[in-house]
C-alpha cells in the first residue's frame, strides 16, 4: 500500500465523518425557535401553505440571529 | 458523418433563432429578458444580486425566505453579471442559453455512445424545438442541471470517478435532486471493489472507492452547513418547501388527489392554482417513459428519470411538467421515438414543434401557472 492510497482513504473518511456530522446537526440539533419548529419541522402550527410568508422572515435589520428567532413572537393571531 | 463544428454551429444557430422568435413575441410583454423571467427566475436573479440573507419579496406578501433555491446557479448568475455588466435578468438568460448549448452538445457525445443510430442533427433540432423545453432558455437551473447530469455520466463511462464525483458535488449544489446521482456513483465504485475483495491491496482499493463517494455529496453538505450557521436549521432548504405547498404525502396519494380534482379547466389559467390533473399527467408520462427505458435495459437513465419524478411527486404535483420536460433522458427517449416511428420526422419537427413552441411561449409570457 502506498502513501497516496493511505491519503485517499484518510481524506475520504474525514469527509464522510464531517458530512455525517452536518447531517446530524440538521436532523438532531437545529438551533431554531419554538415557532420555527412548530411551523416547519413539527408542522403543528399552521398547515395552510402560502399563509406563512408574512411572519417567517424578520427582515434585514434583524438578521442573522433573529432569522428564525422571532418567528414565535411574530405569529399572527 | 457530421462534424462537431457543424453540430455546434447548428445548435448555436437554432438557439439564437429561438431567442430571436421569443424576442419578437416578447415585445408586447416588456422585452425578452423580463418576459422570460417568470416565477422561479425572479428568485434566482434576486438571490444572485442580494444573497440568501436578504429581504426578498414575493408580490405583496412581504419578506420571505429563499432557502429552497440551491446556490450554484445564482452564484453563476452573479459571476455572469460581473463579467457582462448586464442586469440579472439578462445575465441569467445568457448564462442559461450558453449552458443549454453545452448540454445539447454534451448530449451529442452521450447519444453517440448510447444510441449510435440516432442522427445527431435530429437530436439537436428536437432539443431546441421541443416546446416545453423553453425553460432551458430562461434563467432557471434546468440547463445547468441537465449539462452537469450528462457530464457526470460521460465521466462515469470513462471511469474518471473523481471527476464524476466532483461534478456530482456541483449537481448537488444546483438542485435537491442532484443527490440522486450518488447511488449511481456508489454502484460504479462498489462493483469493482467487490470484485477486488480478495486482492492483497484491498485497503488501497477501498480508498479509491470511498473518495468519490465522499466527494459527491459535498455540494449539498456545504449548503447545509451554511444554512446551519446562518439560519440554525441545516435542513431549512427542505423544511421551507412547505411554503410552496410541498408536504410529503407520497406519490400515489398526490396522483389520486390530482386526478380526483379533474381540474383541466385550469390548464389555461393565468391566476390561481395550476391544473393538478395536467401536472399529474406529465408525471405519469415521465414514469411511463422511465419504464420504457428500463425495459430497454437503460437502467441508470430509467432510475434517474423515475426518481426525478417520484421525489417531487411525493410532495406535490406542481412543476412536474417542467421537471419531466427538461429531463435529459425523457428528451432522449422522445428523440429516439421520433427517429423510429416517423418516416417524415423532419416535417414533424419543423411543422409540429415550431408552432406548438410559439403557443407555449405565449402562455409563458402570459405567466400561465400551468407552465411553471
Amino acid at each position: 500500500m502506498t502513501l497516496r492510497h493511505h491519503w485517499k482513504l484518510a481524506l475520504a473518511m474525514l469527509l464522510i465523518l464531517a458530512q455525517a456530522g452536518i447531517l446530524g446537526l440538521g436532523l438532531f440539533a437545529p438551533r431554531v425557535s419554538a415557532g420555527y419548529r412548530a411551523l416547519f419541522i413539527d408542522k403543528t402550527m399552521m398547515t395552510e401553505p402560502y399563509q406563512a410568508h408574512t411572519f417567517i422572515w424578520p427582515g434585514p435589520d434583524r438578521v442573522p440571529e433573529t432569522a428564525v428567532g422571532v418567528i414565535a413572537s411574530e405569529r399572527p393571531g | 458523418m457530421v462534424t462537431w463544428r457543424k453540430l455546434a454551429a447548428l445548435t448555436i444557430t437554432l438557439v439564437v433563432a429561438r431567442l430571436a422568435v421569443y424576442a419578437v413575441i416578447a415585445q408586447w410583454f416588456g422585452g425578452l429578458a423580463d418576459a422570460m423571467c417568470q416565477y422561479d427566475c425572479g428568485w434566482y436573479v434576486r438571490l444572485a444580486t442580494e444573497g440568501y440573507m436578504s429581504d426578498s419579496t414575493w408580490d405583496t406578501l412581504g419578506p420571505v425566505p429563499n432557502w429552497a433555491f440551491f446556490p450554484l446557479f445564482p452564484l453563476l448568475i452573479r459571476a455572469a453579471e460581473a463579467v457582462t455588466r448586464l442586469r440579472g435578468e439578462w445575465a441569467g438568460l445568457i448564462l442559461a442559453n450558453v449552458l443549454f448549448v453545452g448540454f445539447v452538445l454534451a448530449s451529442v457525445e452521450y447519444l453517440r455512445r448510447t444510441r449510435p443510430g440516432l442522427d445527431p442533427r435530429l437530436w439537436v433540432a428536437f432539443a431546441v424545438l421541443f416546446p416545453f423545453g423553453f425553460t432551458f432558455s430562461a434563467a432557471y437551473s434546468e440547463s445547468l442541471f441537465a449539462l452537469l447530469t450528462i457530464l457526470v455520466l460521460l465521466a462515469l463511462q470513462d471511469r474518471r470517478m473523481l471527476l464524476a464525483a466532483g461534478l456530482t458535488a456541483l449537481l448537488c449544489a444546483t438542485r435537491p435532486t442532484g443527490v440522486l446521482m450518488i447511488p449511481i456513483i456508489l454502484a460504479h465504485v462498489a462493483v469493482p471493489l467487490w470484485r477486488a475483495r480478495l486482492e492483497a491491496d484491498i485497503w488501497a482499493r477501498v480508498g479509491e472507492a470511498l473518495l468519490p463517494l465522499a466527494v459527491a455529496p459535498l455540494g449539498l453538505s456545504l449548503y447545509m452547513l451554511y444554512q446551519y450557521f446562518m439560519i440554525g436549521d441545516a435542513l431549512a432548504f427542505s423544511h421551507v418547501q412547505l411554503l410552496w405547498g410541498r408536504e410529503w404525502t407520497g406519490p400515489l396519494n398526490q396522483l389520486w388527489n390530482a386526478f380526483s380534482a379533474w381540474d383541466w379547466q385550469r390548464v389555461l389559467a393565468v391566476n390561481g392554482d395550476a391544473s393538478s390533473s395536467y401536472a399529474a399527467s406529465w408525471s405519469v408520462l415521465g414514469l411511463a417513459v422511465a419504464a420504457g427505458l428500463a425495459w430497454r435495459g437503460r437502467t441508470i437513465e430509467a432510475f434517474l428519470l423515475a426518481a426525478s419524478v417520484l421525489l417531487p411527486l411525493a410532495t406535490a404535483t406542481h412543476s412536474l411538467p417542467r421537471f419531466v420536460a427538461t429531463n435529459p433522458f425523457f428528451l432522449f427517449a422522445c428523440a429516439s421515438l421520433l427517429a423510429r416511428i416517423a418516416s417524415r420526422r423532419w416535417v414533424l419537427v419543423w411543422g409540429g414543434l415550431v408552432p406548438l413552441q410559439v403557443v407555449v411561449i405565449l402562455g409563458w409570457f402570459f405567466a400561465a401557472n400551468t407552465l411553471y
